[in-house]
């Protein structure tokens, strides 16, 4: 498990849950997680692989957009 | 292979799933555990000449929540053809580790008054952590009064064929017989 960036962490729709959004390779990528998720380092996500300075990583949840997986910068990296 | 009851208490008593708060004795069946309706709930409001374009670029979560209100499931009146967000009171965890999945689905009995609890791939995948979320429809002829704390639905459990990428974590992680990072 690795632990990327958040840029900005707002509160879930239910007491349990957050929102973050985290950088990606195109923009940015919303996705709704678990609080325990979430640090004030960032949010935990899957190491899938990589190719040259960009990452591919599984994010906990469907992002908002409905994507498990998405390419970040390697310097999103923080864990 | 779909976990019995017995696999899944053991799973719960070696915290390889939880589920909190535990389920009640009379929760299980041989092969499933039943799960209840937390509060709140939300309803897309009524809204009409405006679209919702899923592929537009500002489409956010801001502005998807703004298009919602809460509301409380507590003698709620479910009106026929109409959709509910819920949620369940509990809270699930399926470390990837465990190579456990799950697949959430309905009650018979409520079913067959024409209450769906969910549309889509009903998979809780391995490494989830949370409240299960439930896009609930009413498909009968009449309103459904939904009560929180209601059994809602039912959690299939089973073992998985490997673990996941994303669980190799460590030296090992990324790397191929050529030695080259992989990119499935």
């Amino acid at each position: 498990m690795v632990r990327i960036r958040v840029t900005h962490t707002e509160n879930g729709p239910i007491p349990s849950e957050k929102v973050v959004t985290i950088p990606t390779t195109t923009g940015t990528e919303e996705v709704v997680v678990h609080k325990s998720q979430v640090t004030a380092e960032g949010v935990e996500a899957g190491f899938i692989g990589e190719e040259g300075d960009r990452m591919l990583v599984e994010l906990p949840r469907e992002t908002v957009s409905g994507r498990w997986r998405v390419w970040i910068p390697k310097t999103a990296r923080v864990a | 292979m779909i976990l019995t009851d017995r696999e899944i208490q053991a799973f719960l008593a070696s915290n390889q799933i939880t589920i909190e708060p535990a389920p009640q004795p009379g929760a299980y069946s041989s092969t499933s555990v039943d799960l209840t309706l937390d509060e709140p709930g939300e309803v897309w409001k009524d809204l009409p000449g405006q679209p919702i374009r899923p592929n537009a670029s500002g489409y956010n979560y801001a502005s998807l929540e703004s298009r919602k209100d809460k509301v409380s499931l507590t003698g709620y009146h479910f009106r026929p053809r109409t959709l509910l967000l819920a949620w369940t009171k509990e809270d699930i965890a399926l470390p990837h580790t465990s190579r456990i999945a799950a697949r959430v689905e309905g009650k018979s009995g409520l079913a067959r008054l024409g209450l769906l609890v969910h549309m889509t791939a009903p998979t809780i995948h391995a490494g989830f952590r949370g409240q299960i979320q439930l896009e609930m429809c009413n498909l009968g002829p009449y309103d459904i009064v939904l009560d929180a704390g209601m059994t809602i639905c039912q959690l299939i459990f089973e073992i998985t064929f490997g673990t996941p990428i994303k669980g190799y974590s460590g030296q090992f992680s990324g790397q191929t017989a050529s030695g080259n990072p992989t990119v499935p």
